[in-house]
């Protein structure tokens, strides 16, 4: 006999289910690297075995001696949450210096580029000149 | 190629660059000028193509400490004996030039640096920020136990030693690097020069620290101290320039 609560489980279950093929759709198209979307699976699959099985969780916070299990269910969201965030931030962090470097990089290649254009024009001008200069004196 | 390299990082400096390219011009002095276009969205890059001068661009805005980094890295590539860093908003005077660099080149200095408060008279700032470089200069002295009067100057020369240990990517501080340049040889102890300048009023565009500012400024400049001195102590990076 199912309760309200377990239609509201199995809805949430369905829609995680659904968010999971929706990652590996992204890791097949290759909008989403493997190894980025590891902490995103292993966070939904762990949402799916408490959504179906939640007495797991009320043992669990039976055993550390949380009162309300689904505080629970918060305070291990909020860290998985924290965490993913964290990483993120770490790697922009990590993005932004190697996009500087880059940025500092092709502005100096392409000074040196425009100094060494410079120099080969020069160059070419005066052979030009001295092979103008040729056909006359032999003239 | 001459000895020296005056560096100047620009971004939206149209109404005043070109100016500050003439008067430096006009000191004859012998140093190149390098004019780091940092992402400008108005005519700057234009203006200083037309100069004859060197010039480097960002394809986007980088922010000011990492313009100087693209000129360092472009010094230590040529082996500059020594460079200069300038603002280019017109608010350093080009004279000023001839000081720093009789002192780079007489003085031992590894640093040599242009103090906007040596001189009574001459800046008038809010006391905010007056306020704000008073516990900023007692925090250096705190931790270093040496007196600097201007620690936020962006006018500066470097000793080729200097500028090329900066210019390699992990040891360059790029949030507030005038500052942090200075925390960091402090510490280790080398020999930095401290000398007058006189400071124009901005004739264009807005200060980096106006209103509140200073106060959010002082509390971020503080915490880059306290991580620069941390660095020093905890994971001992420790000494860095050889010949």
């Amino acid at each position: 006999m199912l309760y309200m609560n377990d239609y509201f489980r199995i809805l949430i279950s369905i829609f995680v289910f659904i968010f999971i093929l929706f990652v590996v759709y992204l890791i097949l198209k290759r909008k989403l690297s493997e190894k980025d979307s590891l902490p995103w699976i292993f966070g939904l699959v762990f949402l799916i075995i408490i959504s179906l099985n939640p007495n797991i969780f009320d043992s669990i916070a039976n055993a550390i001696g949380v009162d309300y299990p689904p505080a629970l269910i918060f305070a291990a969201a909020i860290l998985i949450l924290l965490f993913i965030i964290f990483i993120n931030t770490m790697n922009i962090s990590k993005l932004k210096n190697e996009i500087i470097e880059l940025t500092q990089y092709i502005a100096i290649i392409e000074e040196k580029h425009c100094e060494i254009e410079a120099k080969l024009n020069e160059h070419s001008n005066e052979e030009h000149q001295r092979q103008d200069k040729k056909p006359k004196e032999s003239l | 190629m001459n000895e020296g390299l005056i560096i100047i990082p620009a971004c939206n400096e149209e109404a005043s660059i070109k100016n500050v390219i003439r008067d430096i011009k006009k000191l004859n002095v012998p140093v190149d000028i390098l004019v780091i276009n940092d992402g400008s969205r108005d005519n700057t890059l234009e203006i200083v193509m037309k100069e004859d001068i060197k010039v480097i661009s960002h394809l986007h805005n980088l922010g000011y400490g990492a313009a100087l980094q693209t000129g360092y890295i472009y010094a230590a590539s040529k082996k500059y004996k020594y460079i200069i860093q300038f603002d280019g908003d017109g608010q350093h005077d080009p004279n000023d030039i001839v000081t720093a660099i009789s002192l780079i080149e007489k003085e031992d200095a590894f640093i040599v640096t242009g103090s906007r408060f040596m001189i009574k008279k001459a800046y008038k700032q809010s006391a905010l920020k007056v306020f704000a470089m008073k516990i900023l200069r007692a925090i250096i002295k705190v931790a270093t136990k040496t007196t600097i009067t201007d620690p936020t100057s962006g006018f500066k020369a470097l000793s080729r030693q200097t500028y090329t240990y900066f210019s390699k990517s992990g040891n360059f501080p790029p949030d507030y690097p005038d500052v942090d340049i200075i925390i960091k040889m402090l510490i280790l102890k080398y020999k930095i020069v401290e000398f007058p300048i006189t400071v124009k009023k901005r004739e264009y565009g807005e200060s980096m620290h106006s209103g509140l500012k200073p106060v959010v400024y002082l509390f971020k400049v503080t915490l880059s101290i306290i991580i620069v001195l941390l660095r020093e102590r905890i994971m001992k990076e420790g000494d860095v320039i050889h010949e």
